[in-house]
């Protein structure tokens, strides 16, 4: 299976690096980071990402913004986003807290928990999808194949 | 006054057998033939004077004599009015009236009115003459010495500021001083033989009389202060002494009384009374006053703590937030690292697996600390919702009971059924629950015994109260029914001294790595939130006791 390109956009250098590294190790993602903020759709565009890791709290960009304008990107704006932050509890994470309609993960998050959020939401991408098919399929009449 | 008995001795000075001199004699007589018997009657013990008529025995008085023998009937005065005009100018002097056997009725007359004796010309011997004349000089100083008494005691009963009276068996008036008369606006001759009911109102009458049947029936001095109404007036106050009056026989013949007006006394005595009483009063007030002063001296006092404590929170909240935030990513890369390694070959074999695991128990630790700052600088919010607070202590329990049989602590639950719904947050109150059951059984390193007890009770007034220094932003209300949870441990409790800042943040007895000082501080943060309280106790004979108050559904 191609691996999933995962974009992650945050600050510290050394934090993307530790998260690709890890994440590359299990041979199921590519990932591309970005520590410059404003740098970052212009990454997105090239990289055309699969999902994106977002820090909450930039320098110079407040993370709910980037992902608004993420979102409003007619190329990439379907691509699930997942946002890190320093500044939610473990306990506020648990309760559902979402940003933009987005999950929330509370640094230090482990592997696991990254890994699992990351399918869930290639999930519900996949689960979306189907049901956009099927209704353009209803739209557009009895199985149109081209 | 004048008809005492001859040989009577008077009271002022002891009588005298003989005169020490000559008695100095003055006779008045105009028949030579007379005066000549008279003088040879009187012998030498006697000096003797004579003149023929009134007007020089008048003014032959003015030198000193002992007696005056004066004929009645002189060639300038006859009859009764030449004694009467002799005595006017001169009535310290004693006099013996002579006049003829036809005038005997005449001299009688002269005794009556005030003349010592007399004698009736032709009559007279030696012995006779003799005996008038010392006793008419006796008489006159016996007289003269009653008189000076009475004097003395009429100016003084008349001259006492006092009021003095004196009453018969039947409380009739034989007496009042002029000073009575006064105030009763009457003479004597009014007042005598009347009684109290004729000047007083009928019941100060009967009063008084009550009082002098008392007096008389004891035999024994009475006295009083009495309030005073005279006929015209405003009300007085008198001092009263009554007493019984005796007769020769030493039989009650009536009362007597004195009275004296002490309204400026009593007035004095009310007045200092009542200033006393203000006095007190004021005592009372100002200690009053002084109380108050220093229960809001106590409530500043604590007030400005808690000031103090809260800015305290607020700048280490915000700095928490600050440094939770700059820790968290470092934190997040050491995560990330040891995730990373842990898929390594160097993971799978020893020391890198120890090494590893030591790694994370040390990540787990700062991120504890990290996340306890969080939700302490986080803002005050709750989630408020009825909730039973058995199943969340149940619930709380359950997430502890690994580390409870860790530790080797058994923990007993005494929770009372049909307890009313708590208004909670059901998360948040969790997570004291669950610190204060791990606070407990780090109490108790050797294990034990750990103790959960719900119950309603209704809050006395005292229970009501704020205890003293504790930082409530609310109250109970006396009365209230609450819901208590009392959490007990029987490990090694709380040193006294240490109890009071057990809820203060980053403050912990227990040892490094153990705690984050934070849990209580938490703890009593959201125990606020939900309007209830937080203390900790020391247990007798050892352990500790977690109490917390919270309000019911209904509050």
């Amino acid at each position: 299976m191609e691996p999933k390109r995962i974009l992650i956009i945050d600050d510290e250098p050394s934090m993307t690096r530790m998260i690709r590294l890890t994440l590359e190790m299990t041979k199921r993602y590519q990932v591309r980071e970005e520590n410059q903020a404003a740098h970052a759709l212009t990454t997105a565009r090239e990289f055309k990402p699969d999902l994106i890791l977002l820090d909450v709290i930039m320098p110079g960009v407040d993370g709910g913004e980037l992902a608004r304008r993420i979102k409003a990107d007619p190329v990439f704006g379907q691509v699930p986003v997942i946002f890190l932050t320093g500044t939610v509890t473990k306990r506020e994470a648990a309760e559902g807290a979402v940003t933009a309609g987005y999950p929330l993960l509370p640094k230090p998050v482990s592997l696991k928990i990254l890994v699992e959020t990351m399918e869930n939401a290639f999930a519900a991408k996949a689960h979306e999808k189907d049901k956009a098919a099927a209704s353009t399929k209803e739209a557009n009449g009895e199985l149109p194949k081209k | 006054m004048n008809a005492a008995p001859t040989n009577s001795v008077g009271p002022a000075s002891p009588p005298t057998a003989t005169p020490p001199a000559a008695t100095r004699v003055l006779l008045i007589e105009d028949s030579p033939a007379d005066s000549l018997l008279i003088g040879a009657l009187l012998g030498d013990d006697f000096q003797v004077t004579q003149t023929p008529g009134l007007r020089e025995g008048i003014a032959a008085a003015h030198s000193p004599f002992d007696i005056v023998l004066l004929d009645l009937f002189l060639p300038d005065s006859r009859g009764l009015d030449t004694f009467t005009q002799f005595q006017s100018l001169h009535p310290e002097l004693p006099i013996v009236v002579m006049s003829g056997l036809d005038d005997e009725s005449i001299a009688e007359s002269a005794v009556h009115d005030g003349a010592q004796d007399y004698l009736v010309k032709g009559q007279m011997d030696e012995v006779l003459l003799l005996r008038a004349v010392r006793y008419a000089i006796e008489r006159k100083r016996v007289e003269r010495a009653l008189r000076d008494s009475e004097a003395f005691y009429q100016s003084l009963v008349e001259n006492l500021p006092q009021f003095i009276y004196r009453k018969d068996a039947q409380s009739r008036f034989t007496f009042a001083n002029r000073r009575f008369c006064t105030l009763l606006g009457k003479t004597l001759n009014e007042i005598v033989g009347r009684t109290d009911f004729d000047f007083f109102p009928t019941e100060l009458a009967a009063k008084y009389q009550a009082d002098d049947q008392r007096v008389m029936g004891a035999g024994k001095l009475f006295e009083t202060v009495e309030e005073h109404t005279p006929p015209s007036g405003e009300k007085e106050n008198v001092q009263v002494v009554k007493s019984p009056v005796f007769d020769a026989h030493g039989k009650i013949i009536g009362t007597q009384g004195i009275f004296w007006d002490v309204t400026a006394r009593v007035r004095a005595e009310e007045k200092l009374k009542k200033a006393h009483a203000d006095l007190a009063r004021s005592r009372e007030d100002l200690l009053r006053t002084l109380a108050d002063l220093q229960r809001s001296h106590n409530r500043l006092k604590e007030a400005q703590l808690q000031i103090i404590e809260m800015e305290k929170m607020q700048t280490i909240g915000q700095m928490a937030a600050g440094i939770a935030h700059e820790v968290k990513n470092p934190l997040a890369v050491i995560r990330m690292g040891i995730d990373f390694l842990s898929e390594c070959p160097v993971a799978a074999e020893e020391p890198g697996t120890t090494v590893l695991r030591d790694m994370n128990d040390a990540l787990h630790r700062a991120d504890g600390i990290i996340m306890g700052l969080l939700d302490f600088s986080a803002p005050g919010k709750v989630d408020l919702r009825p909730g039973d607070l058995n199943t969340l202590l149940r619930s709380s329990i359950n997430l502890v009971k690994h580390e409870m049989k860790a530790a080797q602590v058994t923990v007993e639950t005494e929770l009372c059924e049909n307890l009313p719904h708590a208004l909670v947050d059901a998360i948040k109150i969790k997570q004291v629950f669950v610190n204060a059951l791990t606070n407990a059984a780090h109490a108790m390193p050797e294990g034990g015994v750990l103790t959960v007890r719900t119950y309603i009770k209704k809050l006395t007034p005292e229970e009501a109260k704020p205890s003293p220094g504790a930082r409530q932003t609310h109250e109970f209300r006396a009365g209230e029914r609450v819901l208590v949870t009392e959490i007990d441990d029987d490990g090694v409790g709380v040193a006294e001294d240490k109890l009071g800042r057990v809820f203060e943040p980053f403050y912990t007895t227990k040892a490094a790595g153990k705690g984050t000082g934070l849990g209580l501080t938490v703890s009593r943060k959201i125990v606020e939130l939900h309007e209830g309280t937080i203390q900790i106790q020391n247990r007798a004979p050892h352990g500790a006791r977690v109490t917390i108050t919270l309000r019911t559904e209904r509050g």
